[in-house]
């Protein structure tokens, strides 16, 4: 103990920066594989989640990703169709829509009832379909899962109006009972008159009521 | 000490970080797709015969094939392989919703015909690989009209899938009917499969 007390300042000195360089070191690898790895895989997918103005385009609620299922899609937009694994027809003819929130940007649940509110669409073939968070169709006791341009029922105006509730609704009903976060996908099909290029005109989803 | 390493370390580890993110995006968005397995094609064709179509009814939450699948379609599928020689489809598509649409392996749309209300679009097409076009009669010797559309197909297998719109419950049946008239097997010009 004697001995160890009057060990040479210089070396314990260079012991202490020796240390410090070695906890530094390790701090600006980890701060660095931190940065590298969350920030390229947490990027990616946000990119291939949400999209970006160079590869969806984005209408209220809706968003559409024009290259979907096209030979010349770009990499975000093929890793989205992958990661979700649906075989979309080609972006040249059909346009799709997907929606994940309502007007106000909530987030659809089927605690909550929706209205959907549209008009124009008259030309060409649209359907309209509700899908759980995975895509898959929601089970229901009337085996309803969508309508399209020759299945809805219209307003002596023209315009359409869809409930998107857990119980049934007169009209337009689409059953969302037990599904959790929901998807409303909008496809056209050579359709969108009265569309805007960017999405204008696209039907309102206004939240009705929650549970 | 602290400011010599917030100088010099800190800064060094922060961009050497932004530039591994720049490089593990973009490794993660390309490899995605490769990673995913099985892929909507997969999980489609795993149950098809090649070079057959299959009729099947409108999905529904047990009978889904992919995600986001079209639940108001029913579908006429076909696993297509031209690796023994170029495969025919014949195909009618009687309205607007009705759509032919070819996909290959990587689930890549590559052809797609729509049907036209008031008018009956019938698809004759001849599928062949790439770099087989010596097989085929040279193009002026094609017959027009109502002569086969050559399709050159990326991969030697692929999917057809021909959509049929249910435009109400009572058009099930009829739709049905139309689809299952549709083929899709190898050409009669077929040169013998090699084991």
């Amino acid at each position: 103990m004697a001995i160890a007390s009057h060990a040479p300042p210089v070396r314990s000195g260079r012991l202490r920066n020796a240390l410090a360089a070695a906890i530094g070191f390790i701090g600006n690898l980890g701060l660095f594989a931190g940065i590298a790895l969350f920030g390229g895989i947490g990027s990616s997918w946000y990119m291939i989640e949400f999209g970006s103005p160079l590869t969806s385009v984005k209408a209220g609620p809706w968003v559409s990703w024009p290259a979907a299922g096209t030979p010349g899609a770009d990499p975000y937009t093929r890793a989205r169709m992958a990661r979700h694994g649906s075989l979309p027809i080609s972006g040249t003819i059909a346009r799709i829509w997907e929606a994940r929130t309502d007007n106000s940007g909530q987030r659809l649940h089927s605690s909550c009832d929706y209205a959907v509110v549209g008009r124009g669409l008259n030309e060409g073939w649209w359907t309209i379909a509700v899908y759980d968070d995975s895509g898959r169709l929601i089970p229901n006791p009337a085996d309803r899962y969508a309508f399209n341009s020759s299945t809805i029922m219209r307003s002596p105006d023209g315009s359409f109006h869809i409930s998107l509730a857990r119980d049934a609704r007169p009209g337009n009903w689409l059953p969302t009972g037990g599904a959790g976060r929901i998807t409303i996908v909008l496809t056209l099909l050579e359709a969108g008159d009265g569309l805007g290029s960017d999405g204008t005109g696209l039907p309102q989803i206004e939240r009705v009521t929650c549970r | 000490m602290m400011r010599r390493w917030f100088d010099g370390g800190l800064i060094t580890a922060i961009l050497a970080g932004l530039v591994g993110a720049g490089i593990v995006h973009i490794a993660t968005t390309f490899a995605t797709p490769e990673l995913l397995h099985p892929n909507a094609f997969e999980r489609i064709v795993e149950h098809l015969p090649r070079n057959s179509l299959v009729v099947t009814g409108a999905p529904g939450p047990e009978t889904q094939l992919v995600s986001y699948q079209e639940p108001d379609m029913h579908f006429a599928l076909c696993h297509y392989d031209v690796s023994g020689g170029p495969v025919v489809a014949r195909v009618v598509l009687p309205s607007s919703g009705w759509t032919l649409a070819l996909y290959s392996p990587a689930g890549d749309n590559f052809y797609v015909m729509p049907g036209r209300d008031q008018r009956v679009t019938t698809v004759n097409a001849v599928l062949v690989a790439a770099g087989e076009e010596t097989i085929l009669p040279p193009t002026d010797r094609r017959v027009r009209g109502a002569a086969p559309t050559y399709i050159e197909v990326p991969a030697a297998t692929g999917l057809m899938v021909v959509r049929g719109a249910i435009k109400g419950e009572s058009y099930r049946a009829e739709v049905d009917v139309v689809l299952a008239q549709a083929s899709c097997g190898p050409a009669n010009n077929r040169r013998p499969q090699v084991e």
